[in-house]
């Protein structure tokens, strides 16, 4: 992967550019990572399965049933680098109950960073969080960890999927 | 991802702005490395758990499936018009039994045709991570290309093997 920030200016602007910057010439940087790169996202996936009562699974890449060992499917991370975003959709056919299930980004087997906590009876529950701004570096994994509550009505064939954006720091 | 193309710009340049255009007010075509806007993106890869035999040659791509032994079976086509694989990524774990430490290779391969190797890994561990970041695999619009693995004889098979992982594309445009 090549940082946005080391390229060379020596082609002019293509035919499909389009204007990007503010009247003083500028562009906002939160277009980019901290040292001005556009990121990447990693996928996480997993085969349907039904949570039971307060349970702590993992995921990551494999489609695999969520497993309650740690540190199994384990997503590494190819450069330096900061997950920016973290969105996990599960999609469940039979609905639960609306107590507190939460999802983590699980780095290196170690610590725990809260993605969000949903409480709904829907059968799409959403686990976005925006601001994860956890930093990485190249050789680093994670899982995506999450917590079961004791439901009233356990969910049934949930799917699990999503992604992770990371921007590039080397 | 954060496409150039569908921001707006209507906010105060912040303090660590940084100049990136030319006078026609155009982002800076170095600024991205295809017309999509991108620095580059992964396209996942995956096959669900099988337990490899010997000296077989097995494919798999985006779907979550079993490895197969026919290939063109899993593919991955190439949405752009052109573009570059850098990197390959694939993490296999074997979660019945390790295997023993014969060379086991992971390719990609290019429309059924051409196969660029990832890596050979000689390891009795329950992890493999089949990495390289030096390839430089050019596609075009219609491309396809799958994972391929040939599996050694082992002495003792791997059991219980799951894969996941991602390539990269730069270049995209």
């Amino acid at each position: 992967m090549k940082r946005v920030a080391n390229r060379r200016h020596t082609t002019t602007a293509k035919a499909n550019s389009i204007p990007v910057t503010l009247a003083d010439g500028t562009l906002d940087t939160s277009f980019f990572g901290a040292t001005g790169t556009l990121g990447y996202s990693l996928n996480v996936t997993s085969l349907t399965t039904s949570p039971l009562d307060s349970e702590t699974r993992y995921l990551g890449s494999l489609p695999r049933v969520p497993s309650t060992t740690a540190a199994l499917d384990k997503v590494y991370i190819p450069s330096d680098g900061t997950i920016e975003i973290a969105q996990i959709f599960c999609s469940c056919s039979g609905a639960s109950t609306n107590e507190a299930w939460s999802f983590y980004v699980r780095l290196n087997d170690t610590t725990d960073y809260l993605i969000a906590t949903v409480s709904n009876a829907s059968q799409d529950k959403v686990f976005t969080n925006l601001a994860m701004a956890l930093d990485v570096v190249a050789g680093d994994y994670f899982q995506i960890k999450h917590v079961t509550p004791a439901w009233v009505t356990n969910p049934g064939g949930v799917a699990i999927s999503g992604h992770v954006y990371i921007t590039e720091t080397s | 991802m954060k496409r150039v193309a569908n921001r707006r710009y209507t906010k105060t340049p912040l303090p660590n702005s940084v100049p990136v255009s030319g006078a026609d007010g155009l982002l800076a075509d170095s600024f991205i490395t295809g017309g999509s806007g991108s620095s580059g993106y992964s396209i996942p890869v995956m096959a669900s758990n099988h337990n490899p035999n010997d000296s077989t040659t097995y494919y798999i791509g985006g779907n979550p499936a079993a490895p197969s032994t026919t290939a063109a079976l899993h593919r991955i086509y190439f949405g752009h018009n052109t573009g570059r694989i850098t990197l390959a990524n694939v993490y296999t774990q074997a979660v019945t039994t390790a295997g023993s430490n014969e060379a086991w290779s992971a390719y990609i391969r290019v429309n059924n045709t051409t196969d660029y190797l990832i890596a050979t890994l000689s390891l009795s561990t329950a992890e493999r991570l089949f990495f390289n970041d030096a390839l430089n695999i050019s596609l075009v619009y219609g491309d396809y290309f799958q994972i391929k693995l040939v599996t050694p004889a082992w002495a003792i098979n791997p059991a219980g093997v799951g894969y996941g992982g991602y390539v990269f594309v730069e270049g995209a445009g």
